[in-house]
């Protein structure tokens, strides 16, 4: 089962595209997401900005600097500021990245982490730990990477050793599937099919830019990729239609090129959900 | 390297020395022999990810110090502040503050320093501006305050009178 207050399909909300975005309406996109890192003590009329999306989307929180695998100690007070802010916006569903963004301080951006047995224990133990103060679970999300450090375990292994130990929640981002296959040679599909279909809360899909033949970069910063596509299809297939999500961060188009991403993850799901009608029909 | 990394699991350490990686290419070495080219990935991403949050924060700063001396001095301040400032707060717009504090930090202890003397009271006026249009608190009599101070530091007036701190 997943977290049943969102469904469908949703867009990143950025404060340089607040007033473009003022003019979607529930027809347009079923659910909103942040990261609270960006949006926790700020007033003034972005604060309020933000108040009214709140109230006219469902939101999901996707945060940036848990660092939930890093050597510095686990920041118990900011995941206190991120219930409290949750509470406030009555938002339901936190996700993070397995991964870490500061070692010895903030480093502002995502770092892959070793995957090994120890780390599995390591990071599990502080996953239960932020689930223990919100009092809930978290979704932790497969993140992309262009060097694999030392380590005894292969990605999906890790993963869904992580899932189990520390009993939580998962966010699949089918392009960083995507682009970590290209980037460390594996195969994508089947690194889907092997996920646990029961711990999957929803899905991200994004454009990444072609580095070179074996090397992919996740910028965010363009349109989504037809093998991209394909693997969301399979994740449907897999897992049944999950509420998904079009990141977009940098390089920004006109709001009605989003839509049209948009519209593309609805018609997806729309399809996924006739095949599987006409099957038990 | 801190000591309590010797007694730290070797995933610890490898994660350590990868972020030290990133933050200062030229005083680390590639023990893990990683490809070049996807270490330089890394590093040019969170470089150029760091130098935009100051950039965009001190944009005034970043324009003196360029005219002065080149661009090559800014980004020089700005690995600086990326290797040696340890940032706490999780708050991508509080990256600012941490810039203030590392800059007030290094003023203090470098008396040959080659930043002009107003640097820290023209970063923190730049810093109230920002603010003002994010925070939940009225910044506004802040600036007055700190727009006087600019004014005196142009008769090279310490900051230390200022007795302000953030």
């Amino acid at each position: 089962m997943t977290n049943s207050h969102i469904s469908g399909a949703g867009l990143g909300l950025r404060r340089g595209m607040l007033d473009e975005m003022a003019q979607l309406t529930r027809n347009d996109v079923d659910f909103l997401e942040v990261a609270p890192e960006n949006w926790i003590g700020v007033g003034g009329r972005y604060g309020k900005a933000f108040s009214e999306f709140a109230e006219r989307f469902p939101f999901v929180f996707h945060g940036l600097s848990l660092s939930i695998g890093s050597p510095d100690p686990l920041d118990e007070a900011f995941v206190r500021q991120v219930k409290d802010f949750m509470k406030q916006h009555n938002v339901l569903l936190y996700s993070e990245h397995l991964s870490y963004c500061s070692a010895d301080g903030h480093m502002y951006d995502l770092m892959p982490l070793s995957f090994t047995e120890e780390t599995v224990q390591y990071v599990s133990q502080r996953i239960r730990r932020v689930q223990d103060i919100l009092e809930q679970p978290i979704a932790m999300e497969n993140v992309s990477s262009y060097v694999t450090l030392p380590g005894s375990m292969n990605e999906l292994s890790f993963m869904q050793a992580v899932l189990e130990e520390a009993d939580c929640r998962m966010l699949l981002d089918v392009n960083n599937v995507y682009v970590n296959s290209i980037n460390h040679g594996f195969d994508p599909e089947a690194y889907i099919r092997a996920l646990p279909s029961d711990r999957i809360d929803y899905i991200h899909i994004a454009g990444h830019f072609d580095e070179a033949p074996d090397l992919l970069v996740d910028t965010h910063g363009a349109e989504v990729k037809n093998e991209v596509w394909r693997l969301l299809e399979i994740a449907y297939k897999q897992h049944g239609v999950l509420p998904t999500l079009l990141e977009r961060d940098f390089n920004f188009p006109e709001l009605s090129e989003l839509q049209r991403e948009v519209n593309q993850i609805k018609r997806c799901q729309q399809a996924q959900e006739s095949n599987s009608e006409s099957i038990y029909a | 390297m801190p000591d309590t990394a010797i007694d730290s699991p070797e995933f610890i350490q490898t994660q350590k020395q990868f972020a030290q990686s990133i933050r200062d290419p030229l005083s680390s070495s590639n023990d893990a022999q990683f490809e070049e080219r996807r270490l330089k990935i890394y590093r040019e991403l969170f470089f150029n990810n760091v130098e935009g949050f100051v950039s965009s924060a001190f944009p005034v700063l970043k324009e003196i110090l360029v005219d002065q001396h080149d661009e090559s001095f800014w980004l020089d301040l700005v690995r600086q502040f990326f290797v040696q400032h340890q940032c706490e707060t999780p708050y991508f717009l509080e990256i600012s503050e941490e810039f203030l504090q590392f800059l007030q930090a290094l003023m203090e202890s470098e008396s040959d320093s080659q930043l002009p003397a107003y640097s820290w009271q023209l970063a923190h006026w730049e810093w109230m501006e920002l603010h003002a249009d994010v925070a939940c608190t009225n910044f506004h009599a802040h600036i007055d305050v700190i727009e006087r101070a600019i004014t005196e530091c142009e008769v090279d007036v310490g900051r230390d009178r200022l007795g302000m701190r953030l």
